[in-house]
Parts: structure tokens; sequence; C-alpha cells
């Protein structure tokens, strides 16, 4: 079929200047991009048309369209008290989440492609956290830091760190050391995919650049920031902008772990859309949706531009 | 450049992704064959709470004993029964019902809001008469409010009402040397203070996001506050309001003889702490007892009127839990009307109230539980005097679920904050 299309298409080609066939010609390659189009626009251009959409209507609590409200939910939402600090917490966790798991993830990477014994087994192990359901390592985080009798708690009140009954072992229910533990485990999620992305970017780089960096005599540390770094931009440029998308919205580990509160102070944008439809506000959970999507594609843009500015520097 | 333009386009369809799935379901099916008459198959559905503790699931089989007994008589009406428990039930129900997907039944919390909005049947519309009069009277009138019509009429069903009382362990009231029960909000700090010098928790405090508007009332009704003040606007903001959680602050919560974060913690898991004996004193409810049988305190409780600011309060809070009918699957109102008769009748709402030793809401389980179980007569003799929820305004779900929400951070940082935040919502504004 393909190639029956491609003939025609080739034959088509030398025949151009005489009579009607351009037209024809012009649109030969509809039958190739057609369906990707029509998937493209089915599957990623009509849920945010409605999304928009959406979010300039009037909804009863309950789902039912009461008609337009122009930008009704838009003023509500940037008039609601938490978001502020809700905007302000996404920010923290998508910079630190990243840069943690980058940086961790290149030092897990270097380990793991050295060569010595187990290393199969050891790199099996290194995909657990990442083929578990993350609903369930959050569960699991939540059940090892319950005050008094969780894990961690118990480790570490016998390494004479914490009592693990006192207040401060109630990890989760204070603001900031819950934030700071769903932080954690959201790292601790993000690292497989991350190195393996850059054990890829790794393996890609030639032997001989490294027998050259021996030659001129450069010192390990030299040949790392010099060779290794650089080579790996493409790989660390791909997992750093999937981690960000990724990241900022995450939803199931601060929702299983504290449920974005106490009161709103574990949420990200993410939760409080979840926050703002629980309570019956879905158009404002709607204008939420659509500032979350515009936000993401504005960090990945500059992230992208700076990187490729990096690049043009060197 | 290229590759900018790659890895743009690889974002821009992740993200697109992503935002695809949080987009709600397609709606629900409303392709449920059959008509009401009991000629030709019909499948009802039922959402419920339930009622004990979590690891026992007993209010599934008392549904169950009702429907069985009731699909023997009734074969061609199906009953497909779903539970929840109370911290997910309310987001349950209006998850299916943005999804054009409620359940033909409903039993648990708010109506107004629901039967304002006109998804759901008159009581009259769907119960007998005889059943209709059979309810105790003012907690049928709790059911009241407006309909989309404007007209005022029952549409909540009562099913089951409880009183709350104020529960404490004699075992640790003992070892703490203390004699008398607490009666006023200094007496339970003093206690409190004496069972922390024993190394237990003096206070239950749930303020998390289960039923934290529960133990927001009983507290705010012993310094003459509450959600409304006397001429019915609403007052959850009011200087009493705001004092109480002040007091809550400085008196038990700094002091650290609560449990920690009161914010985050749900009422089950410090019922269950409380039957531990890690707890000192907690409000509760009759549904408490059957979990204190199970849990090592024994018979070393007692429970007294909830203390006030200056005194005992003398009328106790009354939670009554309403059913409602939705109207969104016309074909099923007469299988579902047929299934509530049936299920409200005396033997079923005394096999409930013996259970989790709550009270009724029909008039023949009530006088014959007065004479069958005296240690619930009290309670029953109680019911006139209590004080309620104000369920039957359309306000009180929205408002209950912010309460639920933020209200545990009025004893960690500013109360009057907090409590404007509330009342902003209950006033809509």
């Amino acid at each position: 079929m393909t190639t029956h299309t491609e003939q025609r298409g080739r034959d088509l080609r030398p025949r151009r200047p005489h009579g009607a066939r351009p037209a024809l010609a012009g649109l030969a390659p509809l039958a190739w991009i057609g369906p990707a189009i029509a998937l493209i626009a089915f599957a990623v251009l009509w849920p945010v048309v409605k999304m928009a959409q959406s979010s300039t209507r009037h909804w009863s609590r309950y789902g039912v369209d009461l008609g337009s409200n122009g930008t009704d939910n838009y003023s509500k939402l940037f008039k609601e008290q938490d978001l502020g600090g809700v905007l302000l917490r996404t920010g923290i966790w998508v910079v630190v989440v990243v840069t943690v798991t980058m940086v961790v993830s290149l030092a897990v990477a270097q380990l793991f492609n050295q060569r010595f014994p187990g290393r199969t087994v050891a790199r099996w192990a290194l995909i657990a956290p990442w083929a578990a359901s993350v609903m369930m390592t959050a569960l699991i985080f939540k059940y090892m830091l319950y005050q008094g009798y969780g894990f961690i708690n118990i480790l570490l009140d016998d390494l004479g760190l914490v009592d693990r009954s006192s207040p401060t072992a109630d990890w989760l229910g204070h603001s900031t050391s819950g934030f700071v533990w769903e932080m954690a485990v959201a790292v601790f999620v993000s690292i497989p995919f991350t190195s393996y992305t850059v054990i890829a970017g790794l393996q890609t780089i030639p032997a001989e650049v490294y027998e050259a960096a021996k030659m001129d005599g450069a010192s390990k540390l030299r040949t790392y920031f010099s060779v290794t770094l650089p080579m790996l931009r493409p790989s660390l440029l791909v997992a750093a902008v999937i981690n960000v998308m990724n990241v900022f919205n995450s939803f199931p580990i601060i929702w299983e772990m504290t449920r974005g509160g106490p009161g709103y102070d574990t949420s990200t944008t993410t939760v409080f859309m979840w926050v703002l439809k629980k309570g019956g506000h879905i158009g404002e959970s709607a204008a939420l949706s659509v500032v979350n999507f515009v936000l993401v594609i504005v960090i990945v843009f500059a992230f992208l531009k700076v990187s490729k500015w990096n690049i043009e520097a060197d | 450049m290229k590759r900018l333009v790659t890895l743009a386009a690889t974002g821009l369809a992740a993200s697109l992704a992503l935002a695809a799935c949080s987009s709600s379901k397609s709606s629900g099916d409303n392709s449920s064959s059959g008509a009401g008459d009991s000629s030709k198959p019909v499948t009802i559905s039922l959402l419920a709470p339930s009622y004990g503790s979590s690891d026992k699931d007993d209010t599934k089989l008392y549904w169950q004993q009702i429907i069985n007994d009731f699909q023997a008589k009734n074969p061609n009406i199906k009953v497909d029964l779903q539970m929840a428990t109370w911290d997910n039930l309310a987001t349950k129900l209006t998850t299916a019902i943005q999804n054009n997907d409620a359940p033909d039944l409903f039993e648990g919390g708010g109506y107004a809001d629901v039967a304002a909005q006109g998804l759901l049947y008159k009581a009259s519309d769907i119960v007998s008469p005889d059943t209709l009069k059979n309810l105790i009277p003012h907690v049928a009138e709790l059911g009241q409010t407006k309909g989309a019509d404007g007209a005022n009429a029952q549409y909540g069903i009562p099913f089951t009402t409880s009183t709350r009382a104020f529960f404490y362990n004699t075992d640790l009231f003992k070892q703490a040397g203390i004699t008398d029960a607490p009666k006023t909000w200094a007496d339970v700090a003093a206690d409190a203070a004496k069972l922390k010098a024993v190394g237990k928790t003096g206070f239950g405090l749930p303020l998390g996001s289960e039923e934290a508007q529960a133990e927001t009332y009983l507290w705010t009704l012993g310094n003459g506050g509450g959600y409304k003040d006397a001429s019915g606007k609403w007052a959850i903001n009011s200087p009493q309001n705001v004092e109480t959680f002040q007091w809550l602050t400085d008196n038990l919560v700094k002091p650290g003889l609560t449990e920690s974060d009161p914010a985050t913690k749900k009422r089950t898991d410090l019922w269950k702490d409380f039957a531990a004996g890690k707890i000192g004193m907690i409000n509760g409810s009759p549904a408490l007892i059957p979990i204190l049988k199970q849990g090592s305190i024994g018979d070393n409780w007692k429970s007294v009127a909830i203390p006030g600011k200056t005194g005992p309060l003398n009328s106790p809070l009354g939670v009554a839990d309403f059913i409602e009918v939705f109207n969104t699957k016309k074909d099923h109102k007469a299988a579902v009307s047929k299934f509530l008769d049936f299920a409200l009748q005396k033997q079923y709402q005394e096999q409930f109230d013996n259970e989790y030793m709550l009270l009724p809401a029909t008039q023949d389980a009530a006088g014959e539980l007065s004479t069958q179980t005296p240690a619930l007569k009290p309670f029953i003799d109680a019911l006139p005097l209590a004080a309620w929820y104000p369920s039957s305004d359309p306000q009180w779900d929205p408002t209950s679920q912010k309460i639920k929400d933020i209200v545990g951070k009025a004893v960690s940082s500013d109360p009057k904050g907090v409590l404007d935040q509330i009342q902003a919502v209950a006033t809509g504004s």
C-alpha cells in the first residue's frame, strides 16, 4: 500500500509543469501526515479546547453547566487566599526535586557505569522504585513515618536521633517536615528514570575522547567536567525536561501522604486543583488547570531556551 | 534549533496527555433498562458510609442482609450496594453527581444543597404515608429545605440519629489521681495535664478532614457560639468562636496536652487510641461504645455531658444522618420507593441501633428501644433538646467541607483568619 503511494508520488514529480496535477500533488503528503494530524487534533488539541472552554463556564457544585461566566472563575481563583502560597510551594517543589534528582542521578549513573561484580543485579534493583506504583510507594513511606511505630521513626530512635513518640516524630503532621519528606519521596521515585537516561548517555561517549584526554594529561575531575558533562548534555536535557513536567504534575505522593494538609500547607497547584474541585468550585478548578498548563509550557520553553543559550556560549 | 523544537513538541504532547488524563470521565450510563414496575428487572444503587471501625465491614453486612431479604420478596429488583468511609463519602458522592452518575439512594450527610439543585425527590413522593408518619417528627423536620421550585418540603429522610457525649478512661483517671469528671474547660485542661504527667495523651482533638465539623461545633457550643447566631445568620467568625479556638490553642494544644498536630488527625484513629488506653479523654458518640468493647480499655470508661466553658452543655449535639433519593433515573422511582419502605421497618432500625448504639429515626423503633435497651433511653429522651447542624441551609455542605479542610489550622496559626475564611464560604462572599 505504502510502496504504491510512494511510487505514484515519485511518478508525479516530473510531470508537475503540465496540467492540473500539481494541486493533487500538493495534497499527497496528507496521506502520510493526515492520521497523525487527526490523532493530535483529537487527543491533544480537543481536550485543550475543552479545558479552556470549561474554565469560562459557570458550573454548579455538581457539574451542571449554568451558562457563560466570562473571566469570573479566574478572578475568583486569583482572589483565593491560599493561591500565593500554593504557587510558591509549587516552584520550590519543582526546583528542589528536579535539581536533587539530577545531581543524585549523575552520581548513581557514574557508579552504575563502572564494571563491578553483580552490576546486572544492581541495575535491576535500581528499576524497582520506578516499576512500583507511585501511590504504593507514597503509602509505604507514610506508614514508615508513623509517629511511635513507623519503621523510619524506630530506626531514628535506635540511632538516638529522634524520640519516636515525640511530636517531632509526627513528620507528616507539620507543614514543613511533611513537605520535605514528600520531596524526598518524589526524588526517590524520579531517580531510576533519570539515572537510566544518564547511563544511556554515558554509553554513547566514545572511548577515544577519554584516551585523547588522557594523552593530554587531563585530571579525572577535569575529564569529567570538560569531556563527560558536555557530552552528556543531550541526555541531561531530555531527563530534565521530562522530570520538570512529571514533578510539576505529580499528584499521588502529596495526596497520599498528607492530603495537601494541614490546611493547604503542602498543596502544589496540581493538588490544589483537586481541592478546589472537591470543594465544589469546578470552574475555579478548570481555571487553575489552564493556569497550570500555561505554566508548564512556559517553564519548559524557558528551560530549553536557557539550555540552548548555554550551548552557543561554549 | 531542531532539537529545541523536537523537545518542546515532546514536552507539549506529554503535558497535554497529562492534562487530558485529568479531565473527567465520560458521562455515566443511563442505560440501565427496566421500568419501575416490578414486572421488569431493574437495578437500583445505594451509596452508604461504614459506621463501624474501619477494619470490620459490618455496616455492609447490615445493608446486605436487608437487600437479601428485599430481593427474596422482589426478585425483579436488584440493589447494588456501594460503601465508603466517612472520610471520602462526600467526595465520592460529589464526583458521582459531577459525572452524571448519581446513586439512586444515598445515606449520609447533607441534602439541602442537592435539593436546591432539583436533584432530589421529595420524601412524600417516595416513601409511603405510613413510613412518613412514623418518622420522629422533629427529626423529620430537620429534613426540610427549599427545593428547586423555591418551596419548602421534606427532602431528607432521617435514617439514624445520635447525640454526643464526653468519654473518659476511669483507669487512667485513677492513676493520675483525678476523682471527678470534668465539668468545665478549665477542668479538662487541668485533668489533661495530670494525664500527661502519667505519660498519656490528655485529650484527643480530631480536627482533621474526617469530622472536624463535629469537634468544632462541640467546642464552640460550650462558649455560647456555634455556626449560626440566634437570628439564623452565619456566625462562624463570631468573637465567641474565635475565643474558643484561642483557648484551645493556648490551653490544650500548645502545652502538648492533645495528640500532636490535631489538624491532621482523624476521629476514627483517635477513637481507637482511646480504646487502647493511650488517650484519657475524648468526645464521642454512642457509636464509640462498640469500639471500646473491642479495645483494651474494657469497661473502664464513663460518659458524661460535654464540658463547656463554665459548665456542662445542657443541649447535647444531635447528629442526624439522612437518606436522599436522587431523581436522575426516573424509571427507578417505583423500585426505590419499595426498597425504602422496606428498609425503614422497625426490625432493621432496631438492629442497626443495637449494633452501633446509635439512635433510631422512627417512632416505633424509638418506643421499643427505650424499653428494650435502657442504656439508650436517656439519649432518646434527650433528642428533642439537641442542637443540630444547620443542615437545611444549602450553604452547609460547602461550609462543612471548608471546615474539614482548614479548621485544624485555627489551633496552630491565627484563629480569626481561619474562621473568617470559613465564614466567607458560608455567606458565599
